[in-house]
């Protein structure tokens, strides 16, 4: 007859290889996309579980909605109809202001800049853990979100899409703390990275020269270097610039101008699939064909002059 | 073995895992989120301390994975987690059930500890994490919550004559 203690190897052995295989699973899942599928066939049963638990914020939304005042209607529809007033008197000129840029970028034989699609997008949930900025958005694999498009809300940049299933996907926030983006300074082009800390409401500037020109209240906007965030979109604003003489680079912190923590319709940019090394030979050689065909221009009024 | 199994014990386990699933990614404010008790843990050391022969390494190891897809972390990152607890508990659990209920709080603060720092480091490993020590709360308020948890399957065990 067995005794109740004897369990005692074979526990252990089953321990052992439990922990083997979540190891394996942990370092598969890191470094390659090997279990996405079964992730996201697995996955497909967490979103109705998602929206079960948005369900009292919507009943709020919902009552929320049923209680507003006529008043506050008339106000809200008020203030968006003058919104909506200075936004159109923005966008007048902004047909001829494209062409003209379109324009000037052929003359210098510079790269087209690409006209980017977007898709409206809901968050559903936001990961349990605080020390993790990540949320869940309601589009996936089947409205074709790939994974690394970029994601912003309407006043800047919110994150990049980390991890797609079939009718969600998942956006890393840039203030995460595993998360960088490439940015410049809006107001002189000054290159930096800026970094998540983990806190909402910080990035910080890394590899910031002490003598380079970063104030408080300038705006990074994304470079496009890097090939995973198209240029120009705002991204922070400058906080506070410290310098330390003890230290070789100046301590940047900024302030995410998106609202990470509060929006919850986002867009997510059909970013154009390329590579920066491409990219760099195709505007190289387009560079080439813009020369060749000055010179040849010269050459033929040179000839017409004489 | 000669321990007998009551019938119908899978039907309030079951639904303990999927409300502690609901309470897991219930959406708090951070500065509550930051206490959020492991309430999946906490579920898990109770049915293995009640039904050790039924619930066991692989079953906690299976409900690890489950809440892994669930919140989006790395596949086996809780797996391990939970299969680590469910084994000090069970070469605890002849002991753990002679304790009283504050004994048995201190086990499972020094459990869950235990496993939160075997998970920060495979976290920090595997990505990043803050440098602050108050990943280690959610542990404590665990342990606080434990005598209250612990009545309370109880009585429900007890109503649906799973005992």
């Amino acid at each position: 007859m067995k005794s109740i203690f004897s369990s005692g190897s074979s526990l252990y052995l089953r321990l052992l290889i439990v922990a083997v295989l979540s190891a394996a699973l942990i370092l598969i899942d890191k470094t390659t996309d090997w279990l996405d599928p079964a992730k996201r066939v697995i996955g497909l049963t967490t979103i109705p579980f998602y929206h079960l638990l948005d369900i009292p914020y919507e009943t709020a939304e919902v009552v929320d909605d049923m209680l507003t005042s006529r008043t506050e209607l008339v106000e809200m529809n008020n203030k968006l109809l003058s919104e909506n007033i200075i936004l159109k008197k923005n966008m007048q000129r902004m047909a001829a202001l494209t062409a003209e840029n379109i324009r000037l970028r052929e003359t210098l034989g510079a790269s087209k800049r690409v006209d980017i699609g977007h898709m409206l997008t809901e968050v559903v949930s936001v990961d349990p853990d605080p020390f993790v900025h990540r949320t869940v958005v309601d589009l996936g694999l089947n409205h074709g979100v790939e994974e690394g498009w970029p994601v912003i809300d309407a006043k800047g940049l919110i994150g990049q899409v980390v991890e797609v299933g079939y009718h969600y996907s998942r956006v890393l926030l840039i203030t995460d703390s595993t998360h960088a983006v490439p940015v410049e300074v809006n107001r002189n082009g000054t290159r930096a990275i800026a970094v998540g800390t983990g806190d909402i409401n910080e990035l910080k500037l890394i590899y910031v020269a002490d003598t380079a020109d970063v104030v408080e209240g300038d705006l990074l906007i994304t470079s496009g270097l890097g090939g995973k965030f198209p240029q120009g979109y705002p991204v922070a604003r400058v906080s506070s610039v410290y310098h330390d003489p003890g230290r070789p680079y100046a301590l940047v912190k900024a302030l995410p101008v998106a609202e990470l923590d509060r929006s919850r319709q986002w867009l997510i940019l059909k970013s154009p699939k390329r590579e920066p090394e491409k990219d760099f030979q195709s505007r190289q050689s387009q560079r080439l064909q813009a020369q060749q065909a000055q010179e040849s221009r010269a050459q033929t009024q040179e000839g017409a002059a004489q | 073995m000669n321990e007998n199994v009551p019938k119908h014990w899978y039907l309030p386990f079951y639904l303990g895992i999927f409300c502690a699933l609901l309470l897991e990614l219930w959406p708090l404010p951070d500065w509550l989120a930051v206490a959020r008790p492991e309430w999946m843990a906490l579920l898990l050391i109770f049915w293995v301390m009640f039904l050790p022969y039924k619930v066991g390494v692989v079953s906690c190891w299976f409900a690890g994975l489950i809440v892994d897809i669930f919140k989006g972390d790395y596949l086996g990152l809780n797996a391990m987690k939970y299969a680590v607890i469910a084994y000090l508990c069970l070469t605890l659990y002849q002991r753990m059930r002679m304790f009283n209920l504050f004994q048995q709080s201190m086990m499972v603060f020094l459990m869950l500890g235990l496993t939160k720092l075997m998970s920060y480091w495979w976290q920090e490993r595997v990505g990043s994490v803050s440098d602050v020590l108050w990943f280690l709360l959610p542990s404590l308020v665990s342990a606080l919550l434990w005598p209250s948890m612990y009545h309370m399957i109880r009585r429900l065990n007890l109503r649906w004559h799973v005992q």
